[in-house]
Parts: C-alpha cells; sequence; structure tokens
C-alpha cells in the first residue's frame, strides 16, 4: 500500500473509532437548535470553507468571527457550540494528526502533508456534524439508544 | 512575478503556525487597550490595498491621533515592530532566495519580491490577529 492510501486509511480509520462520531453528533444536535432551518447557510459556510481552503487556520478564524458576532446564547454562542467546536479542532483533531503522522515514513506533524491531514481530519468531521445537523432539523429523531459511542 | 506551489504551501504552512500562534500570543496581554470594532475593520481594510504601505499608514495614522490612550498605542507600536521583522522572516524561511553578486536591477527586483511576500505574511498575521482579538472580546 503506497503512502497515500496509507494516510486515507488511518484518516477513515479515526472518523470511525474514538470520541469522533459522538462529538460530530454532539455538535450536530446543538447546531440544529442553535441554527435551525433559518441560518443554515452558517452550516453551508463552514463546510465550504472547510472544502475549500488549505490552512487549517481559515476554519479557525470563520469559527472566531462567527462566534463573536452571535448574541448571548444564539448561534454560535448557543451551549458555547463555537468555543467547542474550535476546542475540538485545536486539541483532539490536532492531536489525531500526530498519531497519524508519527508512523509514517518522512512525514513530519509541521509539514506541509501533516497540514493536508489535519484538514482532511477537520473536513470529515465537519460534513459528519452537517449530516447530524441536517437530520436533526429535518425532523429526524434523535436516538434514544444513543451511548455515545461509534455505531 | 509568478508564485510556485512550493511558496504557496510555505505560506500557508507559516500562517498555521508561527503567524498564527504568534497573533493569539500577541492578543492577551493587549485586550486591556481595547481595540474597536471600527479600528479592527480598518486594520481589516488596510490589508486589502495590495501592499504593505497602507498598513503601516493606518497604523502611524492612529498612533498619531490625540484620542490613541497610552495602551492602545502599545497596541499599535508592537503590531508595527512585529510587521517590520516580516520582510526579515521571508528571508529567513527561503520565501525569496537571494543570489550573490547582484546588479543593481537585480537588487531592486528582489527587494520588491520579498516586500511582496512580507506584504503576505502580514495579511495573514492581521487576519488572525482580528479574528482572535474580536473571539477574545466576546467571550
Amino acid at each position: 500500500m503506497n503512502q497515500r492510501m496509507k494516510i486515507l486509511k488511518q484518516i477513515a480509520e479515526v472518523a470511525d473509532g474514538g470520541d469522533f462520531y459522538a462529538k460530530a453528533k454532539e455538535l450536530g444536535e446543538i447546531a440544529s437548535m442553535a441554527f435551525g432551518e433559518r441560518h443554515r447557510s452558517q452550516m453551508t459556510s463552514l463546510e465550504n470553507i472547510a472544502n475549500s481552503t488549505l490552512k487549517v487556520t481559515d476554519v479557525l478564524d470563520f469559527i472566531k468571527k462567527q462566534f463573536a458576532k452571535s448574541d448571548a446564547n444564539t448561534r454560535w454562542r448557543k451551549d458555547d457550540f463555537g468555543v467547542e467546536l474550535k476546542r475540538y479542532i485545536e486539541q483532539s483533531l490536532r492531536a489525531r494528526r500526530r498519531e497519524i503522522c508519527i508512523p509514517l515514513e518522512n512525514v513530519e506533524v509541521e509539514s506541509v502533508e501533516g497540514q493536508r491531514i489535519y484538514l482532511n481530519l477537520i473536513r470529515e468531521f465537519v460534513r459528519q456534524l452537517v449530516i447530524h445537523y441536517e437530520y436533526r432539523t429535518s425532523g429526524g429523531e434523535p436516538d434514544d439508544n444513543d451511548n455515545g459511542t461509534t455505531p | 512575478m509568478i508564485m510556485t506551489t512550493e511558496q504557496l504551501h510555505k505560506i500557508c504552512l507559516i500562517s498555521d503556525s508561527e503567524l498564527y500562534e504568534d497573533a493569539v500570543k500577541f492578543v492577551e496581554p493587549h485586550r486591556g487597550a481595547k481595540v474597536s470594532k471600527a479600528q479592527l475593520s480598518g486594520l481589516q481594510n488596510a490589508i486589502g490595498a495590495g501592499n504593505s504601505n497602507e498598513i503601516f499608514r493606518y497604523i502611524n495614522n492612529q498612533l498619531g491621533r490625540n484620542t490613541t490612550g497610552a495602551q492602545l498605542k502599545n497596541f499599535y507600536e508592537e503590531l508595527r515592530d512585529y510587521l517590520q521583522r516580516l520582510p526579515g522572516k521571508v528571508q529567513e524561511v527561503g520565501l525569496v532566495v537571494i543570489p550573490e553578486n547582484m546588479t543593481r536591477p537585480q537588487k531592486k527586483q528582489v527587494q520588491e519580491e520579498i516586500n511582496l511576500y512580507a506584504y503576505l505574511l502580514a495579511t495573514e498575521y492581521i487576519q488572525h490577529l482580528v479574528a482572535e482579538y474580536d473571539y477574545q472580546r466576546n467571550l
């Protein structure tokens, strides 16, 4: 298996394990309450930025700016949605990036490849978060048996 | 002048590491400066000019105002110091390669390239700084 395939496999494994799915679901749930149908464009913008940028900090700066624009306990401030999303990206996903990079040959954590891995983790996380948001906003029921673990 | 893919990747990497960390660190001790929303917008607008001159002009204008208090003056002075060090950073990280024994036109061209890349780094830094300042103020 070549290096690129190894990296994609590792990213898929991270996205399927640990608290990744549960956290995306938790934040997607908050997002559905915070933005509802009316502010759908906020989620679309987040997804667009994550998918198109070459820099992790474009996503972080976007979150900070949207947080600053929101009124108390609404939208990006609802149940600390913005703070939690930023924290998860800066701490958990950053740590996952390190775990993926270290066993790989010739891939330093602070390199262009390391940055690409970090961005792919963010894209996958945001994708899952937005799916949960869409599901709940369109009337999908929460899973009563949810124990917060990977399906 | 055409930017290579390698240079673009280098700028993105520096922006995501050093410049972001420096901007976050810069904000905390300057929260007391109470930089207004309008001033943050002014900084943001200044980076749209396409060169560093407008950024320095904006900062110097703010410093020259009688109404600017000591803490705010300190904010702008330290920001100006940081931005003035960016041409050095451009050379340090190898964004522009400086050939030996340059002719005068070559020197001029290299200096223009250094100024351009320093401006690009400045836009990254200011964007991080404005986002962080706005975020911390609203926490």
